[in-house]
């Protein structure tokens, strides 16, 4: 046998490579997240966010303490190696309490883009698709929902299912139904005038399979990145509502409650209290954010090329 | 024009009514008896009856709609559920320290925003570019309450410069009024000022690019006059519809500004509203606030045409 030398990992490193290629071609969920992976902000992103991902789901095993538990004699401890991030008012270990308080704030981002999203679209694909009268009646109805700014509308959908953090998360959710409409619907008058759904058609596809086989596939990055936009959104407004107290009830930790026990100790200079929350809250915001400017760069052609 | 007028109001005063019918069906979906609650715990069921004639909560939904209606139109919001006294009293009181708040903080938007997209936008790279970026990329991590609470430690506490919470009436002492204010204001202003700068740096980059501006450079124009009476005043046309947008959100950001300055307003009486589920308190908040914010826009879109004829034939 002649030796192959490097023959071989090349041989297995092209073999891997022409896996992926095909991969991407096959799966548009494949290739935009592969491309996602490949920009600078998508790489920043995926870090964060997996870092807080993996905090949530193992928070059991990862906090040190659990978020109730109170440490006899640690009142308002500056962070040290035995509380990293201090301790609160109530000598509760400040980083167990934000693990727990992340979890929260993920779980209503995740819960608001998962009733706002498929519901919004299938709005939106309906009124865009089928034009006419459904779509006039329709939009009107997103039109009156999008006349109240910000959490105005929530404020609404709150006064109507009372407060607490799943109330919070199916408000968000309701809130963000017309945005998500909005923007599949403009995307639908614009593709279904497109040659690959007239041919569609003539090859006999009913408008169900035209819309979720060709036109969803289609329209896919736009409403990826809304997602990530609605689920930063839906992160400040958990925050703003709990601390407003409108959201979870103590002692419940989440980012906003923490901020609202936090403000009233700064005065005595306890920073760690307010500022740690703070910090974990922008790294998160602009996690999401970098996201939704990855997957516009990784897909939209006229960003690609400047 | 006047066709282009008439559909915008039109399109204006639709959203309102159709806002305000939302909001009043909306609260008839709360569980529980407004009327069981304000005739109190001892109340006996006759009691509770004869206040829901007096409320009228036994007419049918469309009549009680339009009675509200009829009563708001004519200033009369009806009487809070859980403070027993008329919302138009509740509400006069909190109009003006939030109006001053919303006032300040728009201010603070464009005063800020608006010079510091044009330089951004003049010279792409620059530093006053950098500085866009930074401050965009600071109020897309930090959003406003949390801002006010930074501000809070570091001009109240640290630096202790200005007084941390409550308001004084800018007619008894405007210093003094004006110190109060500073935080709330640059807090509810400064997501706005960022959204405004980075609209127009790429307003002002893509007009800076168009032919009229080459030909105008070409012509051997100054390049202060190219920019100032050729590029500026195209550039900054679709301000107008942006700038327009953020008042509702400065709307909605001075409602929780206000619970962390601990400032009176709209604020406090929108969260007790909701904690209490006062539905005669909310949608009358509600709806001004709708009103306000579609005005708003629906000026912004008349003035838009008024500029721009080309809007108007659309």
């Amino acid at each position: 046998m002649a030796d192959l030398g490097p023959t071989q990992p090349v041989l297995q490193r092209e073999r891997f490579r022409l896996r992926i290629l095909t991969w991407r071609q096959q799966s548009q969920w494949f290739d935009v997240s592969y491309r996602v992976a490949r920009e600078r902000r998508g790489q920043i992103a995926i870090v964060i966010l997996g870092i807080f991902v993996v905090a949530a789901i193992f928070a059991d095993q990862i906090a040190p303490y659990h978020y109730e538990t109170q440490l006899r004699g640690s009142r308002l401890l500056a962070p040290s190696w035995s509380h990293p991030f201090g301790t609160d008012e109530v000598s509760r270990d400040l980083l167990s309490r934000m693990i727990y308080g992340l979890r929260i704030s993920l779980l209503v981002s995740l819960g608001a883009v998962a009733i706002g999203l498929p519901i919004g679209v299938a709005i939106g694909y309906t009124a865009g698709y089928i034009g006419r009268w459904v779509d006039a009646v329709l939009m009107r109805l997103v039109d009156t929902m999008l006349a109240f700014p910000g959490i105005l509308v929530a404020l609404v959908i709150l006064t109507v299912l009372g407060t607490g953090t799943r109330e919070v998360a199916i408000t968000l959710g309701i809130g963000a139904i017309p945005i998500f409409g909005r923007l599949a619907r403009g995307q639908m008058l614009q593709e279904k005038e497109r040659d690959y759904v007239m041919a569609a058609r003539t090859l006999g596809s009913g408008p169900v399979r035209i819309i979720m086989r060709h036109v969803a596939i289609n329209t896919l990055p736009p409403i990826m990145i809304q997602a990530a936009l609605v689920m930063a959104f839906a992160v400040i407004a958990e925050a703003s509502l709990s601390f407003l107290g409108l959201g979870a009830s103590p002692p419940t930790p989440t980012i906003g409650l923490i901020l609202n026990a936090a403000r009233e100790f700064l005065i005595i200079g306890a920073w760690w209290f307010a500022l740690m929350p703070i910090a974990a809250l922008a790294l998160m915001l602009i996690a999401l954010n970098f996201l939704a400017d990855a997957i516009l760069e990784a897909t939209s052609p006229y960003v690609r090329n400047k | 024009m006047g066709s282009f007028l008439i559909s915008r109001f039109g399109q204006g005063l639709a959203v309102v009514l159709l806002a305000s019918i939302l909001v009043f069906l909306a609260m008839r979906l709360i569980p529980g008896d407004p009327a069981a609650l304000l005739a109190g715990q001892d109340a006996t069921p006759a009691d509770v009856e004869a206040v829901r004639e007096r409320l009228g909560l036994n007419d049918p939904l469309v009549e009680q709609y339009a009675n509200w209606l009829g009563g708001v139109l004519q200033g009369d919001f009806g009487e809070s559920y859980s403070r027993r006294i008329s919302v138009d009293r509740l509400i006069g009181a909190a109009v003006l320290p939030s109006a001053e708040l919303a006032v300040a903080g728009y201010f603070f938007a464009l005063v800020i925003g608006i010079p510091l997209g044009i330089f951004a936008g003049l010279r792409p790279g620059g530093g006053p570019d950098y500085a866009a970026t930074g401050f965009t990329m600071f109020t897309l991590g930090i959003p406003n309450f949390v801002l006010g609470i930074l501000l809070l430690w570091v001009l109240g506490v640290i630096l202790d410069v200005l007084p941390i919470t409550g308001r004084v009436a800018i007619d008894e002492d405007p210093l003094e009024a004006i110190k109060f204010l500073i935080m709330p204001m640059i807090a509810v202003g400064a997501g706005s000022a960022a959204v405004l700068a980075r609209f127009v740096r790429a307003s002002i980059i893509e007009t800076l690019s168009q032919d009229f501006v080459r030909t105008a450079r070409a012509k051997g124009l100054q390049e202060r006059t190219v920019v100032l009476r050729h590029a500026m005043r195209n550039a900054l046309i679709p301000v107008i519809t942006v700038a327009a947008l953020q008042i509702g959100f400065l709307i909605s950001g001075a409602v929780i500004v206000e619970v962390v300055f601990a400032r009176p307003g709209f604020g406090a009486l929108i969260i007790s509203g909701v904690q209490s589920r006062d539905y005669q308190l909310i949608q009358g908040m509600l709806v001004i606030l709708v009103t306000v914010f579609v005005v708003v826009n629906t000026l912004a879109d008349v003035a838009y045409g008024l500029v721009d004829p080309r809007i108007r034939v659309r």
